[in-house]
């Protein structure tokens, strides 16, 4: 207890008395080092909270059991017999040496002894599998379910990290332990040189405090993306696009902006998400009412009915120069968050349009309707045993819906479904819903193959030689069994034709406009035409099994890029390609004969099995069902006229989602309510759709989601992160490299060289450059001596740091180094450090460039993060304090004190006194140590010989 | 005078008032370790000719052609792998380990006893085994090649694989339980059904994803062969397939041959030719000094060894301390000098063969941490002349070297570092001085069980009925004092000094690792203090040991007792910061 807390509170004692009791009470409070522990405790255990999973904390009565366990081992294997053998040997008089020997072979022997037998019959019997649910584990199923989950991602908080952090319990508590140890350091140490130390430590840690404050109040981070531009001939992209904003890291916001004759394009108004979840899924049925139910992956987790409803305001917008307020919205559209999936998948949904303006998703050919039909594939089961019934099966059965299609007879990839995939992802059953198709193409598909090797055919070709009125050649239409290999001479003059290859997918994507994304089954024949047919020359034609019309002759000549001429496959000859070798349903509709438009269509069957004759259903109608086989049947369902996509989110397992990905938003999607309130005769409208997180903006020109209203005013949106400005600075990228370990590709650094282009005139340039072209603005700009550019660069643990301050060379240098010195301070100082780059296309690029392709690699784009650092040298500066005053504390000052009081000693020895000497309470060990004159001599163990 | 406090008070409250909500961050990139791969995917072929369908030699004929045939010359041959060249002695028992998650491969040999058959388990060396592996890769497909950690996950494998519920099939499971491997059949046959019924159960998707690797690199083994030396940094080194022709690519196909035919005669002239032709590729690009000291440091096994010389100096320093007899306590103190000494080469060697200061993964953190408090303790142990510290610094090695090099702590391999550890000299400085304060806190943690022990197995006063316990006894006789109580109080004294010594070094040290730390992630990542879980129970940590600086400043009641108790508890938490962060908490410190 120092001198100086003694006077503190006599001076307590003395000046706050009667009203000013409570103020004594709170500064003793304050003074006391009892309150700083408490204040520590309650800090280590709010990070403990913070950290910790709950599910992980309720494992703690699971684990006190078993290390329980374990002790009680140890205590009856080892320690009981060690104590019993120790008192039996003391009581015999073994000698010291020999009882030690004992102890410690018998504590070390035993002790693992016990270990080794807990581990092998006691630990099997405690511990838990999570499958059978065997062994000890309280609160199973909440561990379970919370076992990643920190206290701060439960429904009702969803705070992320640094927001928990920055909340009000931890806050008082800082507070109060800043201000318990400023109390205390006032009122409790001496203002001394030898206690220069805690209080420089002290000092510190206050400044460390005061500097984080300011710090946590001028704070932005985030990250943005600066992408490339075109390769030269070199192969070094061209200098990029310019980028004046980032992205923020953790705020979020609805950008909207409406399209209209008043409004200029690329202006986007933000609405904060502000109070968005991040962990839990609310509402996820939001659009149930439009939809239907939507399925869930197994283990995935529900919203367990929790809902939400978020209203994003217009922000306030400032009035022009002439008085009036131009908004991008107009603000009777008004919009409410009422659904959010932290991580999902969008899986496509569709809702019947009913009328014309009941479309909401804004597409390009909004007046073509989209018709859909509905199947349903159910499978047959044995109920005795649960599998799927053979032809021989007579007993009961039960059926299960085991997929539901939504077929778009108007789209070739919508209309066909492949089901039952096998381990090579090969389709074992294949429907396809086709509107008014091709009599001639049904009859094919209808007709009996030829015999192949084994039976009817698998592979089939339909060969049809027009009649030649020119020449009186007579037509032909004949059908082949057809493998690999197979060569067929048809017709006279007779047409060579040899089948190269028979593939269940196609070698190249079709790009076919309209077929985009659609799959086939191909055959590639080459045909050797007679002379005068088909230009003479030999070509191969690519036959896909649903397309026919799409079927192309590759020509022996090369066109201008080098490629293999193509042309529509020639009239001359038609060849279709008949694939039989899997199951396949074909449904078919066309109008009903003599039927007004509103009466459903007629529908038409045919099932197709391998070496089967095919087999014909006609006059099917919603709810009829066509068997195929015994242990499938295929049911057809609703038809809608017009339908549009929708979203719907599907969400993922904990198991298959990515850490990084988690409570960032990166894979979430938030259910939007748009709606406008009656006016002017104006029914009110209201309508939800799911839009998926977007983490970059502008990388592809439809990085949006736009909705049409009623009235036909249409908006675009996007679910993303908040636009900051980079104060009068804008970056360009000129080039990236990823720079890799000796003999390999595994990156030991990135750099990205950069053009800054910075000064007060950056915002007139940004917005000069939209009409006249940014590198014609900046020519003119830099004339003006209103902006300047440097090429930087940054790489790892190298950022680029770019102040607004500009050294200027006709000041004196003083002024500079104090405006260069409060730039420092401020918060307009950025820091640009290497963050993710585009290692899809630098792989590729690199691979291509070592094949000879491309002069070099290149990468389309770079993301560096972004952040200010207001205050970040007050921090340092407090960090010095702190650690320069340790070791004051701990081995100067008792230096000093040491020989402060040897001087005393000495001074004493010269008058004939005694120096004082210290009480036990003083050093705070027992007084027989003290008292022992051998207290500070070294150990006498070490050279002493055995008595 | 009067109102200076409350002005006081009132001024700090509104500049705390001023403290804000924080930002969040992302990791950048570069801040994990690069992906393992140990798996080239080459797609070339196997250099030593396509494989036969059935294994060419039986049990006994591998084991006779094993102890026939003579590996040393291929040991040190440099191979490019996962990112650095290394020997293939190395790359042999890390692909072992990887693929049996043990150090070799054992065959079960049936022998005939009392008319019972009983297995003889007979291990291989690991270059053989991964040599055979590529060459005679059918003699695995039905031998226990693969290990499964997870029993739960073996248990259902051998389910399925031996369905039958009577007592001899009950055996047979037991024993390929007992096993813990399995053969790479029995993985192909039942991995879907167990992958579709458990996917959605971590142990059991870690579990699988593990033998999905396992599998694959029993099968891809050939692909690593990066054998032939490449002077363009910017290429990678050819594969063994691509020799061309000459003596090399003779050689190849001659122990391809050999090794199939079983003629180890074959094999090591063939070896012998290998090992000449491959350095003289590109002489000026193949290691010659780090080849040496990676075998030297793969055949000491210098962790292994330092473990075992600390645990038997410390248990001859114990006993010198009971029995006052000289010669354990020179047996002891050699002993540990031994250990440090090994330990110090491990350290040294690891360095050398990586090329940068081997302190960069949980392994590798260990061996460092161990090394600095070894080397603190031993320092203390001689100034203070109380060879008591040094058995403390020999059970801090052996602890730490025990778990490090056998309970599969990951980074035992060699590898590259994370991108964004490679960079930065001032991280270097961090990671160093916080590992240096973890190493004191462990010796800390073990000054203060003696301390505990002292206070709670010895008598609190000497005339107890039954007299003095040993401990009492012996610490009196070693400190040459005949009042127990006094000699208890001595020691109790020097342990409290050590270990309030101990504790403040790593107070200061942690806090300035802590502190340097937070400059470097200022620098790099743009934010000095995020709340990552790794930092956050750093300063845990440091906090407990805050606590400890000022309850002994507060002069509570038997300082040295709260002191060694706070010690315990400080070693806790730092475990947990060390280990159960990384295991449990994601975070930006992923590579630590």
């Amino acid at each position: 207890m120092s001198r100086k807390w003694d006077r503190a509170k006599q001076w307590d004692d003395q000046h706050l008395t009667g009203g000013l009791r409570p103020l004594k009470w709170v500064l003793r409070a304050f003074s006391s080092i009892t309150l700083a522990v408490i204040l520590m405790a309650l800090l280590s255990l709010y990070g403990i909270m913070a950290s910790i999973p709950v599910g992980m904390l309720a494992m703690i009565p699971t684990y006190a059991v078993y290390g329980l366990s374990t002790l009680l081992a140890i205590a009856l294997g080892a320690a009981l017999p060690v104590w019993l053998a120790n008192r039996a040997m003391a009581r015999a008089n073994a000698g010291i040496a020999f009882r030690w020997v004992v102890s410690v072979a018998g504590v070390l022997v035993l002790t693992v002894a016990s270990v080794y037998l807990w581990a092998q019959f006691v630990l099997p019997v405690l511990n838990y599998n999570p499958i059978t649910g065997t062994g000890v584990r309280f609160f199973a199923d909440f561990i379970e379910q919370y076992k990643g989950v920190p206290m701060r991602r439960l429904p009702g908080m969803e705070m992320s990290e640094l927001e928990f952090y920055a909340w009000w319990p931890l806050n008082t508590i800082l507070y109060l332990f800043v201000v318990n140890m400023i109390v205390a350091t006032v009122r409790r140490i001496e203002f001394s040189f030898e206690n220069i130390g805690v209080l420089t430590v002290h000092t510190g840690i206050i400044t460390i405090a005061l500097g984080s404050a300011y710090y946590s109040i001028a704070k932005q981070e985030g990250d943005t993306l600066l992408i490339a531009g075109q390769p030269g001939s070199d192969g070094t992209p061209a200098v990029g696009q310019p980028v004046d904003r980032f992205y923020d890291n953790t705020k979020t916001v609805l950008r909207i902006t409406q399209s209209g004759p008043n409004r200029a394009a690329g202006f986007w108004e933000q609405r904060l998400l502000t109070s968005l979840p991040r962990y839990n899924e609310y509402n996820i049925q939001a659009l149930r009412d439009d939809v239907g139910i939507v399925a869930q992956s197994d283990g995935a987790p529900s919203d367990r009915g929790r809902t939400l409803s978020i209203n994003l305001p217009a922000p306030p917008y400032p009035p022009g120069p002439d008085g009036k307020i131009a908004r991008l919205v107009d603000p009777d559209i008004q919009f409410r968050v009422v659904g959010y999936a932290p991580y999902v998948n969008l899986q496509e949904a569709w809702r019947p349009v009913r009328t014309p303006g009941d479309r909401l998703i804004a597409t390009a050919d909004a007046a073509a309707p989209q018709p859909v039909r509905f199947i349903e594939v159910v499978e047959r089961l044995n109920p005795a045993t649960g599998r799927i019934v053979d032809a021989n099966h007579t007993g009961p059965v039960t059926e299960n819906v085991r997929q539901s299609l939504e077929m778009l007879m108007a789209s070739p990839a919508g209309r066909i479904a492949e089901l039952f995939r096998d381990e090579r992802g090969q389709a074992n059953l294949i429907v396809e819903y086709t509107s008014n198709m091709d009599q001639r193409r049904w009859n094919e598909l209808a007709a009996t193959l030829p015999d192949g090797v084994e039976g009817p055919a698998q592979h089939a070709l339909m060969v049809d030689i027009p009649a030649d009125p020119a020449s009186g050649e007579p037509g032909l239409l004949r059908s082949y069994a057809i493998t690999a290999g197979k060569v067929i001479e048809v017709g006279n003059p007779a047409w060579k034709i040899e089948v190269r290859s028979i593939s269940p997918t196609p070698p190249f994507n079709i790009i076919t406009p309209g077929y985009e994304n659609a799959t086939s089954s191909v055959a590639v024949v080459r045909v050797t035409p007679p002379p005068g047919k088909a230009g003479g020359k030999p070509f191969e034609r690519y036959l896909y099994h649903r397309f026919p019309e799409i079927a192309q002759d590759l020509l022996e000549e090369t066109s201008d890029t080098g490629r293999p001429a193509r042309r529509a496959a020639d009239p001359a000859i038609r060849l279709s390609y008949i694939d039989a070798s899997i199951i396949q349903v074909y449904f078919d509709e066309r109008p009903a004969a003599g039927a007004d438009a509103s009466q459903p269509p007629e529908v038409r069957a045919l099932v197709r099995i391998p070496r089967r004759p095919a087999q014909i259903t006609t006059g099917l109608k919603a709810g009829d069902v066509i068997m195929v086989g015994p242990p499938l049947k295929v049911r057809l369902g609703e038809r809608w006229a017009d339908a549009e996509r929708l979203g719907v989110p599907v969400v993922v397992p904990e198991i298959d989602r990515d850490r990084d990905n988690t409570g960032n938003h990166k894979r979430a999607a938030l259910c939007l309510e748009i709606s406008v309130p009656a006016a002017q005769g104006r029914p009110a409208w209201s309508r939800r759709l799911w839009l998926p997180f977007r983490q970059y903006q502008d990388i592809e020109p439809n990085d949006f989601t736009a909705v049409r209203l009623p009235d036909g005013r249409e908006l675009k949106l996007v679910f993303g992160r908040l636009w900051r400005p980079l104060p009068d600075m804008v970056l360009r990228l000129k080039d990236f490299e990823m720079i890799p370990y000796p003999h390999s590709t595994q990156p030991r650094d990135f750099r990205s060289d950069l053009q800054v282009v910075h000064g007060p005139g950056v915002s007139a340039l940004m917005r000069d450059a939209t009409f006249r072209g940014f590198d014609q603005s900046l020519a003119l700009a830099k004339h003006a001596g209103v902006v300047a550019t440097v090429n930087r660069h940054t790489s790892l643990n190298d950022p680029l740091k770019q102040s607004p301050y500009m050294w200027e060379a006709d000041r004196p240098w003083p002024v500079n180094a104090v405006n260069w010195l409060l730039s420092q301070l401020g918060p307009t100082q950025y820091k640009f450090s290497q963050a993710g780059w585009d290692s899809t296309h630098w792989n590729d690029t690199r691979a291509q460039a070592e094949a000879g392709q491309l002069p070099r690699a290149y990468a389309r784009f770079t993301i560096l993060g972004v952040g200010n650092n207001p205050g970040i040298y007050v921090i340092a500066f407090g960090s010095v304090l702190m650690s320069v005053g340790i070791p004051w504390a701990f081995y100067i000052k008792p230096w000093l004190v040491r020989r402060k009081r040897d001087r005393i000693k000495a001074d004493l020895a010269a008058i004939g006194k005694a120096a004082p000497r210290p009480t036990p309470a003083s050093a705070g060990v027992p007084a027989s140590a003290i008292a022992s004159p051998t207290t500070r001599e070294p150990s006498p163990l070490a050279g002493a010989k055995r008595p | 005078m009067n109102s200076h406090p409350i002005r006081l008070l009132l001024a700090c409250l509104l500049l705390l008032g001023l403290a804000p909500a924080l930002l969040a961050q992302s990791a950048p990139a570069g801040n994990s370790h690069p992906q393992t791969r140990m798996l080239a995917e080459t797609g070339l072929p196997n250099p030593f000719g396509e494989p036969p369908l059935k294994a060419t030699l039986d049990l006994q004929g591998k084991l006779r052609f094993a102890a026939e045939v003579d590996l040393r010359p291929l040991r040190d041959l440099a191979v490019y792998h996962n990112g650095r060249v290394k020997v293939l002695d190395s790359l042999a028992r890390e692909t072992i380990g990887e693929i049996l998650g043990r150090k070799d491969y054992q065959d079960l040999i049936p022998e005939q006893r009392n008319g019972e058959t009983l297995f003889r388990k007979v291990g291989y060396d690991p270059l053989f085994t991964f040599l055979d592996m590529i060459i005679d890769p059918s003699y695995y497909a039905d031998r226990p090649l693969v290990g499964v950690n997870f029993l739960p996950l073996r248990k259902q494998f051998l389910e399925l694989e031996f369905p039958g519920k009577t007592a001899n099939d009950e055996d047979i499971r037991e024993t390929w339980k007992r096993l813990g491997r399995l053969t790479p059949l029995m993985v192909s046959r039942h991995i879907r059904t167990i992958s579709d019924s458990n996917r959605l159960d971590g142990a059991y998707a870690k579990g699988l994803n593990d033998l999905h690797e396992s599998v694959n690199l029993y099968l891809g083994a050939p692909g690593t062969l990066l054998l032939v030396p490449v002077a363009d940094t910017t290429k990678p080194w050819s594969h063994l397939s691509q020799a061309g022709s000459g003596p090399v690519a003779d050689a190849v196909a001659a122990l391809g041959k050999a090794w199939r035919a079983g003629d180890a005669a074959g094999v090591n002239a063939a070896a012998a030719t290998l090992a000449q032709g491959l350095p003289a590729i590109q002489p000026e690009v193949y290691p010659t000094v780090r080849r040496s000291l990676e075998l030297a440091y793969n055949r000491a096994k210098p962790f292994e060894w330092g473990a075992w010389l600390y645990a038997g100096a410390l248990v001859s320093l114990l006993l010198a301390f009971g029995t006052h007899r000289a010669w354990l306590k020179w047996t002891g103190l050699v002993l540990l000098l031994g250990g440090v000494a090994f330990h110090a080469f491990g350290f040294g060697v690891r360095c050398y063969v990586a090329e940068r200061f081997a302190i960069q993964n949980q392994f590798e953190s260990m061996t460092g941490v161990s090394l600095f408090a070894a080397i603190v303790g031993l320092a203390l142990a001689a100034r203070k002349r109380q060879w008591l510290f040094g058995a403390a610094t020999a059970a801090v090695g052996f602890m730490v070297l025990i778990t490090a090099t056998q309970t599969g702590i990951p980074g035992q391999s060699i590898n590259r570092e994370a991108a964004i550890l490679n960079t930065s000299v001032l991280l270097k400085y961090h990671v160093t001085t916080v590992l240096f304060s973890y190493g004191l806190i462990s010796l800390g943690f073990i000054v203060s069980l003696f301390y505990l022990a002292m206070w709670y197995t010895s008598n609190r006063t000497p005339d107890a009925p039954e007299g003095p316990t040993a401990l009492s006894a012996v610490t009196a006789s070693a400190l040459s004092v005949n009042d127990p109580a006094a000699a208890r109080d001595r020691l109790l004294l020097d342990l409290d000094k050590a270990q309030t010594t101990l504790m403040q070094l790593a107070f200061w040290t942690l806090g300035v690792g802590i502190l340097l730390g937070a400059w470097w992630a200022d620098h790099s990542w743009g934010r000095w203090w995020a709340f990552d879980p790794k930092e956050l129970w750093a300063l845990l940590t440091w906090i407990v040991y805050l606590v400890v600086v000022h309850v002994r400043v507060a002069g509570v009641k038997r300082r040295g007792l709260v002191t060694a108790w706070l010690s315990a508890l400080g070693f806790c938490v730092m475990l947990f910061c060390y280990f159960g962060v990384n295991l449990l908490l994601p975070g930006l410190h992923a590579y630590a």
